[in-house]
């Protein structure tokens, strides 16, 4: 899968462009401030139908302009595709095949997009939010109606939190918590059930791209941790939403007290181990860049089993970060597996690749290929 | 400087403000009521007011109605089932369908903490001394399948639960998030068949 045309207005500080992006490498090079990770978000936009970045859609549009539109065509299994995003005062526009669509589609993604940014080098020090945005993430790119439940349950979510804060006022209607609360358990599990089912099918890839990366010195480790110390391997629907109907019920009183839910899937987390010990307190600076790019790299591969294609793979400025060592490893990935990449640097001697390369220069919001 | 005349501004202003009509769209439409013989202004003037003194809802089921009761309630053959819906156009909606005989009953509503939706801002006052009145056997909760729709549902299930009155729940064939309205006939009169009773 990959973009063979790609073109934008009013997005961002770029100047409208249109480029036809080479089906392997495109390096986005320039200085500080100048817009490529804009045009990484750009081609994500395309795919998540949102940023990367925190923030409202209104921030995407170039200041001092009323919408901005992002446009590809997609050749995917050999069949061309368009799509694009308009960013309007009135909201979101998504169009596939030049036709309006209102809700997400429920076929696998039109478009598959990995991104590995400065967030996924430290997934594995920082707290729980960036590990549960990158599972999401990832869950999201292999099964794409993913997000239907993820959006039901935080839907949920918010209206038991408004009314635990309701409660406090004095006004507590039993009858519409508990209505809620069935809501919040049964999308809660299915959340939980996708991400575990994920987790089954992607830790094989990891454990293996880990022991790769690191010689088989030490062993790679993820498990889901929700719903207390019990395993949550093999469970069913049904077993999920009993045990997390269990964990609300004992967390209500608590609850009701903070105005807030303290337990269910927005609360979990991933638990990255080497070695058999947690990683955030035990690993070597060089483990922890060593496991993220792991993360990354069997991302790609588990979406390669669900689609038959590599996915477009967008790399912000990771090289300057990584030390010489898992650099040259990513590099020898990149040319090894197959697809479209996108790479963004200040200096294109971090990047080595032997495969065929276009440059694009990226300056004040221009883009501009390098001849020659 | 701008050419355009103040009414004609003025209605293309108005008419943007409906669902789903742009700013283009609608001076694109005000241009062409102006290219239509005047009499087509004066009819479409004319069923604008009438609309709010002809039409208003249905004091039993709050469905739409140009009497005090809807042709529904009038109607003394329809069946004793009552199915909950949260919009006037739900009921027009299932009625196109011709596979639903019984009453409805319209909320105008959703539960909605968010909004500040409880159950107090729905049409329930006095819902089960309409569901005896009717000698009701059977209700239908047909909110959407959305997560403030289902809730409402839940909500309602226990609710009547005291009556003693059979409660059972549209199908969730219903695409998430769908509304009823913009449902093909078949699929909502498939949603209608194969109801479940609520536990
Ligand atoms: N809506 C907007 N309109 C105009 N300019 C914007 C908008 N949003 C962000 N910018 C500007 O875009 C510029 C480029 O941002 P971007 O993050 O793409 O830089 P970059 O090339 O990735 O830089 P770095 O190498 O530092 O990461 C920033 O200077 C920012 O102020
Ligand atoms: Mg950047
Ligand atoms: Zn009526």
């Amino acid at each position: 899968m990959h973009l063979v045309a790609f073109s934008a207005e009013h997005f961002r500080n770029l100047a409208p462009f249109r480029l036809e992006p080479h089906r392997r490498f495109n390096i986005l090079e320039g200085r500080n401030g100048q817009g490529k990770t804009n045009l990484l978000e750009a081609v994500y936009l395309l795919s998540a139908f949102r940023s990367f970045r925190d923030g409202r859609n209104r921030e995407l549009v170039a200041f001092g302009q009323e919408r901005a539109t992002v446009f590809a065509e997609i050749v995917k299994k050999g069949v061309s595709r368009t799509v694009e995003v308009a960013i309007t005062p009135k909201g979101k526009r998504v169009a596939l095949d030049g036709k309006a669509i209102t809700s997400l589609p429920d076929e696998l993604a039109h478009l598959s997009v990995v991104l590995f940014g400065p967030d996924d080098l430290v997934l594995t020090k920082e707290g729980p939010q960036l590990r549960r945005r990158f599972l999401d993430r990832a869950v999201y790119a292999v099964s794409p109606e993913y997000v239907n439940e993820l959006r039901a349950y935080g839907v949920a979510l918010k209206n038991r939190n408004r009314l635990l804060r309701q409660a406090q006022e004095g006004r507590l209607d039993p009858a519409v918590i508990a209505a809620f609360e069935k809501e919040l358990v049964a999308h809660g599990a299915r959340v939980m059930l996708r991400r575990l089912q994920f987790l089954e099918s992607y830790r094989p890839h990891f454990v293996r791209v880990f022991s790769e990366i690191t010689g088989g010195e030490l062993a790679g480790g993820i498990t889901y941790r929700g719903l207390g110390k019990a395993s949550l391997a093999d469970a069913t629907v049904a077993d999920l939403e009993a045990r997390y109907r269990a964990v609300l019920d004992e967390a209500r009183q608590t609850d009701l007290r903070r105005g807030f839910t303290s337990v269910g899937p927005h609360t979990h987390d991933l638990g990255f181990t080497i070695g058999g010990r947690p990683a955030r307190t035990y690993a070597s600076q060089g483990q922890h860049r060593a496991f993220v790019l792991a993360l990354k790299i069997a991302e790609l591969h588990r979406i390669h089993d669900a689609i038959g294609d590599y996915p477009v793979f967008l790399l912000d400025d990771v090289s300057s970060e990584l030390d010489e060592e898992r650099n040259a490893q990513l590099m020898r990935y990149l040319d090894s597996a197959g697809g479209q990449v996108f790479i963004t640097t200040t200096d294109r001697r971090w990047i080595h690749l032997t495969g065929d390369t276009a440059v694009w220069r990226v300056a004040e919001g221009r883009v501009s290929a390098e001849v020659g | 400087m701008n050419a355009l005349p103040p009414a004609l501004d003025k209605l293309a202003t108005l008419l943007s403000r409906l669902p789903g009509v742009g700013k283009r769209s609608a001076m694109r439409w005000a241009f062409h009521i102006l290219g239509e013989p005047s009499t087509y202004a004066e009819s479409l003037a004319r069923a604008l007011g009438e609309l709010f003194e002809h039409v208003g809802f249905c004091e039993r089921c709050h469905a739409l109605a140009e009497d005090a009761l809807c042709a529904v309630c009038q109607d003394g053959t329809r069946e004793r089932t009552v199915c909950v819906v949260e919009s006037a156009q739900d009921v027009i909606a299932i009625e196109q369908t011709g596979s639903y005989h019984g009453l409805y009953h319209v909320l105008h509503g959703v539960l909605a903490p968010l909004k500040g939706v409880g159950p107090d801002k729905l049409r329930l006052d006095g819902f089960e001394a309409r569901l005896r009145d009717v000698d009701a056997v059977e209700v239908i909760l047909a909110t959407s399948t959305d997560v403030e729709g289902e809730a409402t549902a839940l909500y309602l299930g226990q609710r009547l639960g005291p009556t003693g009155v059979a409660v059972t729940r549209i199908a969730t064939g219903i695409p998430m998030g769908g509304d009823l309205e913009y449902l093909d006939q078949s699929t909502l009169a498939r949603a209608l068949a194969g109801r479940r009773a609520m536990d």
